[in-house]
C-alpha cells in the first residue's frame, strides 16, 4: 500500500514496480495467506451461510431440512417464553460480569503496576486463574464451592452465617457464574498493565506538582490516558461476555437451571439445536444473537467517541 | 497523520472485534448412506469395533463391562469402545454425535426419545432379525410391546421396573417412623408422615425431597387421578391437574414435610449421583426399583424401598431402558447379536443382576434367580409385589416426551423458589408442552 502508481518514487527505494512485478507479489501473498482464507471459507464462511439458510427452515439434524420461510423467527419472538428467559439471564450475566471483572482486572493491573520486589511472580500468579479458568475442571470446582457442602459455606459458618448452595438458588445461581467470571481477570489485566506503562512518567510528575491527590491523579491522568485501552478491553469483554457458555452448562448440569436462572443464549441455543432437534430454530436464534452482537458492539464503538481520549487526537 | 501506535489500535480493534462475532454462528450436518441389508447375519470372523453408550453410575459401568468381555471372550474379532455419564445430558450428546453420523453402534435410551429416535430413523428396525439373531420367545408381549412404535420393534427392552420411594432404614428405624410395607394410602397421609419425621430429625434432614419438578412421579400421580401423561401427541392432563400438583407440593414444603426447593434443585436433571437420601440430606426420595442396587452402593445406611403413596394402579410395570442399534452403526447385524446377548444369555444376566431391573428374559430370570444376593431377592420380590397390583401400561409416550420432563423441571422449580404461583407455572407447562410436542411431530 507504500506505493503509489503516479507519485514520486521515494528517495532510497529499489527499482520502482513493474506491474508483473506487482502481480507476482499479489499472488505470492494470496499464497501465504491462503491457509488462513482456506479456514476463512471452509470453517467459517461456509458453515455461516449455510447456517442461515438453515434459519429458515425445519431442520431435525437427521432428515432433509424443510424450507418455512420466517416461522422459526416468528415464533422466537412472540411463542417462546423460554426464549425471553434466556436473553435476560444472558443480559443480565453480561452487564454485570464485564464492569466486575474489569474493574479487578484494573485494580489489580494497578497495584502490580508499582516497582516493588517480585512484582514479576505477582503478575504471573495474577494471570494464572485466566489460564485455568474458561476450562470445565474450575467449572466443576465452581460447583463444589458453591454447593452446599461446599467450603464457601464452611467459610460462612466460621462467622456464624448460615449458608445454602449457592448453585441450586436461581437468585444467586447466576451470581457465582458472574463470580467465575471475573475471577478470570487475567487477560485484560495485562492489557492494563501494558498501557499503565506506556503513560509518560512527566504526566505524573506534573500532576505531583500541581498537587494533585492520589484519586484525583488516577481519575484526570491515569484513567484518561488509559482509556483507548479500556475502550479494548470493554469490546472485547463485552462479546466474551454475551457468548458465555462452558460454565453455565458445566454448573447448571448442561439444564440451565434452577428455574432456567443460568440458561445463557448459547445454552438454550445448543439446547434447542442438540437437545430439541430443533437445528433450524437453534440456527435462527445465532443469527438474531449475531444480529444484536452487532448492534451491542457498534454501540459500544458509538459511545468510544465520548469517552475514549486519544493522545494524538489534538494533531488531527 | 503520525505513526504513533495508539491511532493504529482502532482498526485492530474493529478487526479483532469482528472476528470475535463471527465466531458465533457456525453448525454442520453429516450423512453416511447406509449400505448394510437388514436382517444379515452378525458378522465376527473379521475385527469389528462397536461403541456402546449408556447412562448410569459406577455399578452399572462394572457390569455392562463385565458383559462385554464376555461376548470379546465368546467372539475375539468383536470388541467395544464404552463411553457412559450421567442421565443429565446424555441424549443430548447422543443426538450430537447423531448429527454428525457418529453415533455409538449400541445406544440404551429409555422410552422418553423411543418414538422420536424410531421415527427419525436414527435406531434400526429390529424386525429383520427377530428369530434368526434376535431370539424374543422368553420375552413376555406385553413387555415386547413398550419396545414398539407403529407395530415395528426398534428397541429390545434391557429390563423392567416400577415406580418406588427409596427410604433410609438407618435413619428411620430408631425414630420409630418406618412406614409400613405397603406405603401410604392417600398423599395426605404421606405428607403429615413426612412432615413428622422432618420434626423428629429437628429440620436439617427433611422426609421427603420435593419431587414436584420429577415427571417420573408425576406420572403416577396422573394415572391415579385417572389421567394419562400422554393423550396421543397431546397432554394427557390439564392447567387444573397441574396446579394440583404443584399445590400439594407448596404445601408439602409449608409444612416441614418436603425440602426446600434448593435442596431438591441438584438432582432435579436426574442424576442419580446427586440422590438426597444417599446424600443424607432427605430419609425418602423418588426412585425406579432397579436404582436400589446403585443407591445402596453409594451409602453406608441400609435403604428400603416402599410404594408410591396413593392406590397401586399409579405405578405400572415399565421398560427401565431399552438396548438400541444405530441404523447408520457400522455394523448393524453384530450390534444386534450383542442386543441379543445382553438379553438371552445366562452369565450375561447374572452380570447383570437387577441393576437395570429384572431380566426381560422368563428363561434368564429363572436361571439367575437362585443366584441372587439377598439384596437383588428383595428388589425382585419387591417389583413382583407391586406389579401384581399395579395399573395398565400407558402407550409409548409421545414424541418431545423428554422436552415435557424438561419442561416441568422450569415449572417445578419456579413455584418452588416462589418465581411463580402453582397456577402461573401450571399454565405456563402446559401451553408450553401443548406446543411443543405438536412441533416434535411435524
Amino acid at each position: 500500500m507504500a506505493y503509489t502508481v503516479n507519485g514520486p518514487p521515494a528517495v532510497d527505494a529499489p527499482d520502482p514496480p513493474t506491474p508483473t512485478r506487482r502481480r507476482s507479489e499479489a499472488t505470492a501473498g494470496y499464497v501465504f495467506l491462503s491457509p488462513w482464507l482456506l479456514g476463512l471459507f471452509g470453517i467459517t464462511v461456509g458453515p455461516m451461510l449455510y447456517s442461515l439458510y438453515l434459519s429458515f427452515t425445519d431442520y431435525d439434524l437427521l432428515q432433509d431440512p424443510e424450507w418455512v420461510g420466517m416461522e422459526n423467527y416468528v415464533r422466537m419472538f412472540t411463542d417462546d417464553p423460554t426464549y425471553w428467559n434466556s436473553v435476560q439471564a444472558t443480559v443480565l450475566f453480561a452487564v454485570t460480569s464485564v464492569p466486575l471483572k474489569l474493574a479487578v482486572a484494573l485494580g489489580v493491573a494497578l497495584l502490580l503496576n508499582r516497582q516493588r520486589r517480585g512484582v514479576g511472580v505477582y503478575r504471573a500468579l495474577y494471570y494464572v486463574p485466566s489460564l485455568l479458568g474458561g476450562s470445565v475442571a474450575i467449572a466443576i470446582v465452581w460447583q463444589t464451592l458453591f454447593g452446599g457442602a461446599g467450603a464457601i459455606n464452611g467459610l460462612l459458618g466460621l462467622v456464624g452465617i448460615g449458608g445454602k448452595s449457592w448453585i441450586a438458588d436461581p437468585s444467586t445461581a447466576l451470581g457465582t457464574l458472574v463470580l467465575l467470571a471475573a475471577w478470570q481477570f487475567g487477560a485484560p489485566m495485562v492489557i492494563f498493565l501494558a498501557g499503565l506503562k506506556q503513560i509518560p512518567a512527566e504526566m505524573f510528575e506534573a500532576a505531583a506538582l500541581d498537587g494533585a491527590g492520589r484519586f484525583a491523579t488516577f481519575w484526570h491522568v491515569t484513567l484518561p490516558l488509559l482509556s483507548p485501552v479500556l475502550f479494548f478491553n470493554l469490546v472485547l469483554e463485552t462479546i466474551a461476555g454475551f457468548q458465555g457458555f462452558t460454565a453455565a452448562f458445566v454448573i447448571s448440569g448442561g439444564q440451565g437451571g434452577p428455574a432456567d436462572s443460568t440458561l445463557l443464549y448459547t445454552l438454550y441455543l445448543y439446547l434447542r439445536g442438540f437437545g430439541d432437534f430443533q437445528m433450524g430454530y437453534a440456527s435462527a436464534m445465532a443469527w438474531v444473537f449475531l444480529i444484536a452482537l452487532g448492534i451491542v458492539t457498534a454501540l459500544v464503538f458509538r459511545s468510544g467517541s465520548l469517552w475514549v481520549h486519544y493522545a494524538d487526537d489534538g494533531e488531527r | 497523520m503520525t505513526m504513533s501506535d495508539r491511532p493504529l489500535l482502532r482498526p485492530l480493534l474493529a478487526a479483532a472485534a469482528v472476528l470475535a462475532v463471527l465466531a458465533t454462528a457456525a453448525c454442520g450436518g453429516g450423512s453416511r448412506a447406509d449400505q448394510q441389508a437388514a436382517g444379515a447375519p452378525p458378522v465376527t470372523d473379521r475385527p469389528v469395533e462397536l461403541s456402546v453408550a449408556w447412562w448410569g453410575g459406577p455399578a452399572r459401568a462394572e457390569n455392562t463391562q463385565k458383559v462385554l468381555d464376555l461376548y470379546t471372550k465368546a467372539h475375539p474379532n468383536v470388541t467395544f469402545k464404552t463411553q457412559w455419564q450421567g442421565y443429565s445430558g446424555y441424549y443430548d450428546k447422543i443426538n450430537t454425535t447423531a448429527a454428525g453420523g457418529t453415533a455409538p453402534d449400541i445406544i440404551q435410551i429409555d422410552n422418553r426419545v423411543l418414538r422420536e429416535y424410531a421415527n427419525k430413523k436414527l435406531i434400526a428396525d429390529l424386525g429383520p432379525w427377530i428369530g434368526s439373531t434376535l431370539k424374543v420367545d422368553a420375552v413376555s408381549p406385553k413387555l415386547m410391546g413398550t419396545g414398539k412404535v407403529d407395530d415395528k420393534l426398534y428397541a429390545m427392552p434391557a429390563a423392567s421396573n416400577t415406580q418406588a420411594l427409596a427410604i433410609d432404614k438407618t435413619v428411620l428405624e430408631p425414630l420409630g417412623l418406618l412406614p409400613p410395607e405397603t406405603g401410604w394410602a392417600t398423599w395426605e397421609e404421606f405428607g403429615a408422615w413426612s412432615a413428622k419425621v422432618t420434626g423428629a430429625l429437628g429440620g436439617k434432614v427433611w422426609g421427603v425431597r420435593d419431587e414436584s419438578a420429577n415427571i417420573s412421579l408425576f406420572e403416577p400421580w396422573l394415572r391415579q387421578r385417572g389421567k394419562q401423561l400422554y393423550d396421543g401427541q397431546k397432554p394427557g392432563f390439564t392447567v387444573d391437574d397441574v396446579t394440583a400438583w404443584l399445590t400439594m407440593w407448596a404445601g408439602f414444603r409449608a409444612s416441614g414435610a418436603a425440602s426446600p426447593a434448593e435442596v431438591a434443585q441438584p438432582s432435579n436433571g436426574g442424576d442419580i449421583a446427586k440422590n438426597t437420601v444417599t446424600a443424607k440430606a432427605t430419609t425418602a426420595t423418588f426412585s425406579y426399583d432397579n436404582q436400589f442396587t446403585e443407591l445402596s452402593k453409594a451409602t453406608d445406611h441400609t435403604l428400603l424401598l416402599v410404594p408410591v403413596p396413593g392406590p397401586a394402579v399409579g405405578a405400572y410395570s415399565r421398560p427401565s431402558q431399552f438396548y438400541t442399534a444405530y441404523s447408520r452403526g457400522k455394523n448393524v447385524a453384530t450390534a444386534v447379536d450383542v442386543i441379543n446377548f445382553f438379553i438371552n444369555d445366562e452369565a450375561a444376566g447374572a452380570a447383570l443382576g437387577t441393576e437395570r431391573g429384572l431380566p426381560p428374559s422368563s428363561k434368564v430370570g429363572d436361571a439367575i434367580a437362585p443366584q441372587f444376593s439377598d439384596q437383588l431377592k428383595y428388589v425382585s420380590a419387591f417389583d413382583k409385589r407391586i406389579v401384581d397390583q399395579a395399573g395398565e401400561n400407558p402407550p409409548v409416550p409421545a414424541q418431545g416426551d423428554s422436552k415435557m420432563g424438561q419442561l416441568l423441571v422450569s415449572a417445578g422449580e419456579n413455584a418452588g423458589f416462589g418465581r411463580k404461583t402453582p397456577q402461573e407455572a401450571a399454565a405456563e407447562f402446559v401451553s408450553q408442552a401443548t406446543s411443543e410436542l405438536e412441533r416434535a411431530a411435524r
